[in-house]
């Protein structure tokens, strides 16, 4: 499958993909809001026909309290094309492009406590740690992990420079938040 | 949004009193108070004598617009301006309305004629620019960016605007000019996210221009500047191949695969920086060693699967298939699915398959080692997924029976795999056999519950068994709780769902509801175009201006997209079965014709009325709600009984195919859609610009075929006259060439291509059209048994059986029918259509599959 940047061409495709694998869905406009501010961030996996089987749809968190830091808005792979490496692929892409192009620090995401087959995902393969229980964040009712991976180690062990060097030494929020787990 | 009036150029002005009431009024607006707002107004207008104050019934107008009252609140809105044609403000929101409704031009002249009385008003110019980029108009768009950086000079916004206007005008000199001045005024010393995307901005224009140099110099210059550095890559390597440097370039690329080792643009071209791009031996050397460097990339390993054959390719499928089929992905197939274009390749597929089967079968999958070597056996689930693989191909190259054999053999090995079942359902749908397919899928759905995808298919699957409205239910389970799948999946402007379900629909007659969903489709793609409004200013403040060009760009040629193609054709055929067959839009009328009894269809339409009126009283209940507790009105309001009472289907289908036509297909069968629909109108031009385009994509195509003869036997016919028979008889020629004959055309045709089943059906029902009296039927029972003849697959004996119907290819008899029946359920024993398909009393209970012991040994 070929993995590259989502560009504004491919979302219909990528709308699509995600009403096929997941509950959370979103209008046309909200993808075109995420193409068109942080451009670098959204990655797709396609097969040879050019249909997306597998994307991630990502953003950033640019509240001024806290340190700069990217959030996963979507991802799925489509059952028959699981097993591939495909999620790994594109999040390690899309999590270089956020210290690269906006000095993130860390990556941040919600799961449902129910979604097992995510939890492993995120848990396992990514390197992701629930940080926080948000209560009936969804539409239903369930409640969420928010899981966070960090990104500044990972970053110097394979030399990715980020954006502002100097920012990314200091540290605006404290540690608090992640501590509480 | 609208500012205050100063009364000056209101004929109307109020009290001191009332001008607060209308401030009021304003505010509301603003805050979205609508209600509150309405009360300001009521409070003016209720004064006999301001009853017909214009800027208050424009603002009262402007509020219900927005409340989704819109026959209200047009009415009001022009009544307000025909009592105060000299007020900006009521020609401003007369703008506004006449926006909602999409007459644009209406709206810019309105904005305009606002401005003619307010001629600095920041909003509306604010508002007309947005109008003339929407509409692509440049020109306008340009002047009224001049006005507004004029009146703005200190905002970057304005800046930005301006430079945009003059780079899509062409004006790169001038776009460049201001943008140099802007960046030497504004470089900032650190990291600057706006800056580096203004520079890769700077670089897109000048390369537009033509000027790779001076683009890769400012490139250089900037670099340090740059934070998205795969576009800074991209760029780099694109104008280094620009400029031949390949040398360079192929440096570039060969970071870029180091960054993301799975993206193919990369690969090709480093070959194409390489001069390798004819040279399957250099290439694969060149494949070898990256795959040998990225260990972990499947690409570089998969790309040479596609460049080797014979042996070289057994060697490295096998090396490709043991470790997915030791590590169980079931994707395995999906990976190979390119390699199927090459019979020669299936080839290989299918005997390492068959030998690895036979392996298994010969040693017991207990204690094989595929490798070869004994010393260690495979997993269990080795077995397993190498059934899976071998039923995928035997499915893909039309083997039913191996399919099925070999799927039940994995389902029997793990009965707990949910995608056996699924792919158990997907071979009974190739094979024709759609209701098991539907209780497959319904089985593997009811072992995985909570997943959504498993879920789709299902609907899907029900869809296709001509089940729409249990698919809904089936659906629901996914979507917002206590309301109706279908609108749901609207709102979220489901495309797969409007289309399999519009062709459900018409697959059980249901003309109206599937034309429906087609105009939900339509609907969606103009939402996508009103999308564009929130960005045009949003952009020029985040500044990531390449990716707003490209919107602005595809947004251009939105309607290409597949799925709008998919919709119009959907639409467009019932509209001309509207004309051509009035009865199957009776659904009592169509029934009897199928053969049903008067019983049976009151059975049906019992149980589908039954099925249809829970669904709608969700529906409304859901409406109800929302209008109350919004205010207004979401998503198409599209009724499908109203649909089917047009007067017009013609013209109806004509919006369809204009918009096929004017934005562009790459797909022949569009043009020759067109074609027909324009040629019914009468509009010979436009069908012989649609034949001409099909022509240039695909002279052979069967359908296009069609449209040419129907055209040519009509050609003599038409009386043009001046330019209008110059251009037609220069595209005639483009078309036809020297032949002026449809008979002799469509002889030819059938004899340049009596190999192929679907050139037949099409030479058959372009002689039927020509002699209707003549039959064609013996010559097409003879065309589907011959073997000589290439393409007789389900898809075309179905097409067969369709146009049959619709009496494309003259009159059958029962005996013809049957026979015809007879000879494709021969060939496609699963085909239900034409009375094939499982056994119903002998079919295989699901649950004792299901429940049969894992630990059975082969043999």
């Amino acid at each position: 499958m070929n993995i590259r940047c989502a560009r504004v061409d491919d979302l219909m495709s990528m709308q699509n993909a995600n009403l096929m694998c997941l509950p959370e869905n979103y209008q046309m406009k909200y993808y075109f809001y995420h193409a068109l501010s942080w451009p670098q961030l959204s990655y797709i996996a396609e097969d040879h026909k050019g249909n997306v089987v597998g994307y991630v749809l990502a953003k950033m968190e640019e509240d001024p309290g806290e340190d700069p830091h990217g959030h996963i808005t979507s991802l799925a792979v489509k059952r028959s094309y699981r097993r591939l490496g495909l999620a790994n692929k594109m999040m390690d892409q899309t999590a270089r492009a956020m210290v690269e192009t906006y000095n993130a620090k860390f990556v941040s995401l919600h799961v449902r406590v129910s979604n097992r087959a995510a939890l492993n995902l995120y848990k396992n393969t990514l390197k992701f740690e629930i940080v926080d229980t948000e209560p009936k964040y969804y539409a239903d009712g369930e409640d969420a992990y928010a899981m966070r991976r960090d990104l500044a180690k990972w970053a110097e062990e394979r030399d990715i420079e980020p954006a502002d060097k100097e920012a990314y030494a200091t540290s605006k929020s404290s540690d608090d938040k992640k501590k509480r787990h | 949004m609208v500012p205050t009036p100063a009364g000056q150029s209101s004929s109307q002005p109020l009290p001191v009193k009332e001008l607060g009431y209308f401030k009021k009024i304003v505010k509301s607006y603003e805050q979205k108070q609508y209600k509150t707002g309405l009360k300001f107004a009521k409070q003016i207008l209720s004064t006999p004598q301001f009853a017909e104050h214009g800027e208050t019934l424009a603002m009262k107008g402007l509020i219900l617009n927005c409340m989704g009252k819109l026959t209200e609140a047009q009415e009001c809105v022009k009544r307000g301006l025909k009592s105060d044609l000299r007020s900006y403000v009521c020609w401003h929101v007369y703008g506004l309305i006449q926006k909602t409704e999409k007459k644009y031009d209406e709206a810019i002249k309105a904005y305009k004629r606002a401005l003619m009385i307010d001629k600095d008003n920041i909003q509306i110019l604010r508002d007309l620019s947005l109008l003339q980029i929407h509409i692509r108009d440049y020109d306008g768009y340009l002047a009224s960016k001049y006005d507004l950086l004029r009146l703005r000079q200190n905002q970057r916004v304005s800046w930005l605007g301006y430079i945009v206007a003059h780079h899509l005008l062409k004006e790169y000199s001038l776009a460049l000019g201001i943008i140099a001045e802007y960046i030497k005024n504004n470089t900032p010393s650190g990291y600057d996210f706006e800056f580096s995307e203004l520079i890769l901005y700077q670089n897109l224009i000048m390369r537009e221009a033509g000027q790779p140099d001076v683009a890769l110099q400012k490139l250089e210059e900037n670099a340090a500047h740059i934070v998205d550095k795969v576009a800074y890559m991209e760029t780099r390597a694109n104008l280094l191949m620009d400029l031949e440097q390949p040398k360079q370039a192929e440096h570039v690329w060969r970071a870029l695969i180091q960054r993301n080792p799975e993206c193919l643009e990369f690969y090709d071209m480093l070959q194409t920086c390489m001069g390798i791009k004819e040279n399957p031996k250099a290439q694969l050397a060149m494949l070898d060693a990256l795959a040998e460097k990225y260990e972990k990339a499947a690409a570089p390993r998969r790309l040479a699967l596609y460049l080797v054959e014979g042996e070289e390719l057994r060697r490295r499928l096998h090396e490709w298939m043991i470790p997915m089929l030791r590590k169980g992905a079931p994707s395995l197939f999906a990976s190979l699915v390119p390699l199927y274009k090459y019979p020669q390749k299936i080839a290989v597929i299918e005997s390492l398959i068959n030998e690895y089967v036979n392996k298994m079968d010969d040693e017991g999958y207990g204690n094989v080692n595929l490798e070869g070597n004994s010393a260690e056996c495979e997993p269990a689930t080795t077995a397993l997924w190498l059934y899976v693989l071998a039923a995928y191909h035997y499915d893909r190259v039309h083997m039913v029976q191996l399919a099925l054999n070999h799927i039940d053999r994995a389902i029997q090995h793990t009965p707990t795999v949910v995608e056996n079942y699924m792919l158990k359902a997907r071979i009974y749908k190739h094979a024709g056999d759609y209701d098991e397919a539907a209780r497959w899928m319904e089985e593997a759905q009811s072992l995985d519950t909570a997943d959504r995808y498993i879920n789709g298919k299902c609907g899907k699957y029900l869809l296709r068994a001509k089940r729409p409205y249990e698919a809904n239910k089936m659906l629901s389970k996914f979507t917002r709780e206590g309301e109706n799948a279908a609108s749901h999946l609207t709102d979220m402007q489901c495309m797969w769902y409007e289309l399999e379900s519009g062709r459900s629909f018409r697959a059980v007659g249901k003309y109206g509801e599937a034309l429906r969903k087609a105009h939900h489709v339509e609907f969606h793609f103009n939402t996508w175009i009103e999308d564009q409004f929130d960005f045009h200013t949003y952009c020029l403040r985040k500044m990531t201006l390449c990716y707003y060009i490209r919107l602005l760009r595809m947004e251009d040629k939105l309607r290409c997209a597949d799925y709008y193609y998919q919709a119009a054709k959907l639409a467009i055929k019932i509209y001309l079965r509207m004309i051509d067959r009035p009865d199957d839009m009776n659904e009592h009328a169509a029934m009897i014709k199928e053969g049903m009894t008067e019983n049976e269809i009151k059975k049906m339409k019992k149980k589908l009325k039954k099925q249809k009126e829970a669904q709608e009283e969700e529906e409304k209940k859901k409406k109800e709600k929302e209008v109350k507790e919004e205010g207004l009105q979401r998503g198409p309001q599209i009724d499908a009984e109203a649909l089917l009472k047009t007067e017009d289907p013609l013209g109806e289908a004509a919006k369809f195919a204009n918009n096929i036509h004017t934005f562009g297909t790459p797909k022949v069968t569009g043009y020759a859609l067109c074609a027909e629909v324009y040629q019914r109108k009468g509009k010979v031009l436009l069908a012989l610009k649609c034949l001409n385009e099909g022509v240039k994509r695909d002279p052979k195509h069967p359908l296009l075929h069609i449209q040419k003869v129907k055209f040519l036997k009509a050609w003599p016919t038409y009386d043009l006259t001046g330019l209008v028979r110059e251009t037609a008889e220069e595209l005639v020629k483009l078309v036809y060439g020297e032949e002026k004959d449809a008979a002799k055309l469509n002889d030819k045709f059938k004899i340049a291509n009596q190999h192929d089943f679907a050139c037949r059906l099409a030479y058959a029902e372009a002689e039927t059209f020509l002699n209707p009296t003549g039959s064609q039927t013996n010559w097409l029972l003879k065309s589907v048994e011959d073997s000589s003849v290439n393409g007789r697959s389900l898809r075309m004996m179905t097409k067969l059986k369709d146009g049959i119907e619709y009496g494309k290819y003259g009159k059958w008899s029962k005996e013809e029918n049957d026979k015809l029946r007879k000879l494709v359920v021969g060939m496609f024993p699963l085909a239900l259509d034409f009375g094939g398909g499982v056994p119903k009393t002998a079919t295989s209970s699901i649950s004792d599959a299901s429940t049969a012991s894992t630990s059975s040994e082969s043999k």
